[in-house]
């Protein structure tokens, strides 16, 4: 275990995630998996829900958390836990979209969607949810990257691109959802 | 009509307002979907059936550890065993002190003696090889013979026996007066074996 870690588990209240998965790869002791988990599962579940649908969230969700089971050494200290956590589920989803050919026809849905309308009886929240799932795929990913925490440079990581894209991305989300949102109020 | 300033200022509060707003209703989002109680199990059911992550490295970490500390202590061990054993593997080298009589002193005194002799062969020896480096030398006639005089106020002079054997032996190849720049030529041994006339001017 690193100084770092160690100092920095001093002053939090309990152990960081960093500090759990360092300690875990240590020992192996899986309860200090399951901490992880409790701590990360929601998160990363309702990210993976957004980019896609509940039956495959479901399933990255599981073989992201395996990854991190079998091979916690691969987390390197220098970054957050979640930060690397959220990079494996966002990998393991792009490779099921082209092994499955669905990155196309998700395309088409958001197309689809975007000429749905809203109706009077829709809530505030079903129109954020509907705005929000109409977004581009890096678009959304990135804003919902930046509404879970992370800053420009680890969202721009985590995505594989520059910092000034991601910027752009999270711009244009909002540029769209608060055209949305207006649209609701009038 | 708003100032500028004040119309930034709403427009700064609109926005904040409004990233306020959305935050708000992605956490309503966030709150309705929730991973459950049966993935969690799920995931752990099959992380049970794994075995546990890395279990060979470290056990290999610790059959390595042990593995060096038996090869420390083996170490050690004979080490000491070496040490213990030493005492009769030690090789005495017996010394003879013989006394040093008066026929040796002498010998250092003669040895002394022909040191110094080589030491003055050696002055000689230098003094001639720094002589026979310089051969130019202003020549300077009287009636005793000549003088040749070097720019290092070094002064050789030569009988006139010695300018008539010189001559006879067609070692002077010239006509010298006085004031003339000459090449004097030595042997290997420091003697004079010619004189001839220097085409340069000498100038000290």
């Amino acid at each position: 275990m690193s100084l770092t870690l160690a100092i920095r588990s001093l002053f939090t209240n309990g152990h960081s995630n960093e500090w759990l998965v360092v300690k875990f790869a240590q020992t192996g002791d899986k309860k200090l998996f399951e901490l992880l988990y409790d701590n990360c599962a929601d998160d990363l579940y309702h990210f993976l829900v957004t980019q896609s649908d509940i039956h495959l969230a479901k399933d990255i969700s599981q073989k992201t958390w395996l990854t991190v089971f079998e091979k916690p050494q691969l987390y390197r200290e220098s970054g957050r836990f979640s930060a690397w956590l959220f990079t494996i589920a966002r990998n393991k989803l792009l490779d099921e979209f082209r092994r499955t050919n669905r990155w196309q026809s998700m395309t088409d849905d958001i197309q689809n969607k975007q000429k749905i309308p809203f109706a009077y009886t829709d809530t505030i929240e079903d129109v954020f949810n509907t705005s929000l799932m109409t977004l581009p795929f890096e678009q959304r990913e990135a804003f919902c990257l930046q509404q879970e925490g992370f800053g420009l440079q680890e969202i721009a990581n985590i995505t594989r691109s520059g910092v000034e894209t991601v910027k752009s991305r999270i711009r244009y989300a909002k540029n769209s959802l608060r055209e949305q949102l207006e649209k609701y109020h009038d | 009509m708003t100032k500028p300033n004040e119309q930034e200022h709403g427009s700064s509060k609109h926005n904040a307002h409004f990233e306020t707003r959305i935050s708000d209703l992605y956490q309503q989002r966030k709150s309705k979907t929730k991973s459950t109680a049966s993935m969690k199990r799920q995931i752990l059911q099959r992380a049970e059936s794994e075995p546990a992550p890395h279990g060979w490295f470290r056990s290999f970490q610790r059959i390595a550890f042990a593995a060096g500390t038996l090869l420390l202590l083996s170490l050690v061990a004979l080490q000491s065993y070496e040490f213990r054993q030493s005492p009769n593997r030690l090789v005495y080298t017996s010394v003879e002190l013989h006394n040093i009589d008066d026929h040796q002193s002498q010998d250092y005194t003669q040895l002394s003696q022909r040191y110094q002799q080589h030491y003055q062969d050696y002055l000689q020896q230098q003094a001639l090889l720094a002589s026979h480096h310089q051969k130019s030398a202003i020549l300077t006639q009287f009636e005793n013979g000549w003088e040749l005089r070097t720019c290092n106020q070094e002064l050789v002079k030569i009988s006139k026996e010695l300018v008539a054997t010189l001559q006879q032996m067609n070692l002077i190849n010239g006509h010298f007066k006085s004031g003339d720049s000459v090449e004097v030529v030595f042997n290997v041994s420091g003697l004079i074996v010619g004189i001839n006339p220097n085409k340069t001017m000498l100038k000290c």
